[in-house]
């Protein structure tokens, strides 16, 4: 993440036919952010701010452990609800994936 | 590029007003008329293995792409509305934007940011040796660096006026 430093609401997910089984997408998801190092420091606090409605501190507590650890776990959510949070924090241009919380 | 005005109000015209001279106008349309930067590379929904979630790896590049079309149109229809930039003092322009529309270039500029620096390959950006840098690979630094300069001027404009002095 550079040290050096949303219309426009983030696209809505397009529901597809989804291919994964019920078993899979019950399971817990977990979003990350992954740390890089265009993003800028106050970017990632504001856009976390933006699509999570964090206050201020908590955005800048993710950002810094982004920063520092090269990762953050965001949240804990279906298989839906983490997917949609993906597709808006990579609309911001944030390297965040979901992954099983296994 | 120096913000001027902060309005609260709803029923205002618009949310921030800053005073650019020409040089930033020239810069700030230069970096809008390329986004978008980023394209389907730069989209991966899982770190795992995808394949039992193909289709929703495809929903998310096939969203993002259209995502980007859309934001190119508004866009295009955004810069040709008349009085933009308004010259109201010699080399002295206003540029005004409502708080939605602060979101909205923010996430164009870091398209850009973004874009240019997956194109110059990922690099570690402290160090990069920019004198060796020439052609596109110089443009796609350059552009990287001013869509972060622009990025830091709206991201203070947001916590207030004495933030942005």
């Amino acid at each position: 993440m550079s040290e050096t430093a949303a219309s426009s609401a983030p696209p809505k997910t397009e529901q597809k036919e989804k291919t994964a089984p019920k078993e899979v997408r019950d399971r817990g998801y977990v979003v990350i952010c992954w740390n890089d190092p265009v993003n800028l420091m106050d970017y990632v606090t504001h856009v976390f701010q933006s699509v999570f409605g964090w206050p201020k501190a908590r955005a800048e507590r993710h950002m810094m452990q982004v920063h520092q650890a090269g990762k953050s776990l965001l949240v804990r959510e279906t298989f839906e609800k983490a997917e949609h949070y993906v597709h808006q924090l990579q609309a911001y241009g944030l390297n965040a994936t979901m992954e099983r919380d296994e | 590029m120096k913000l001027i005005r902060t309005l609260k109000s709803a029923s205002s015209s618009g949310g921030f007003a800053f005073l650019m001279n020409k040089q930033e106008v020239d810069w700030l349309l230069a970096l809008l008329k390329i986004y978008p930067q980023m394209d389907s590379s730069c989209h991966k929904l899982t770190t795992t293995s995808a394949a039992e979630i193909k289709a929703e790896q495809e929903t998310l590049e096939e969203s993002m792409a259209q995502y980007r079309r859309d934001h190119r149109r508004k866009l295009d229809k955004f810069l040709a509305s008349p009085g933009r930039f308004r010259l109201e003092a010699p080399d002295q322009y206003r540029f005004a934007l409502t708080p939605e529309q602060m979101e909205w270039m923010l996430q164009l500029l870091n398209d850009v940011r973004v874009g240019c620096w997956v194109k110059l390959g990922r690099p570690e950006l402290e160090g990069v040796p920019k004198r060796h840098l020439t052609g596109q690979a110089a443009r796609d630094m350059t552009a990287l660096e001013l869509s972060g300069y622009f990025q830091m001027v709206l991201l203070e404009a947001f916590k207030g006026p004495a933030a942005a002095s």
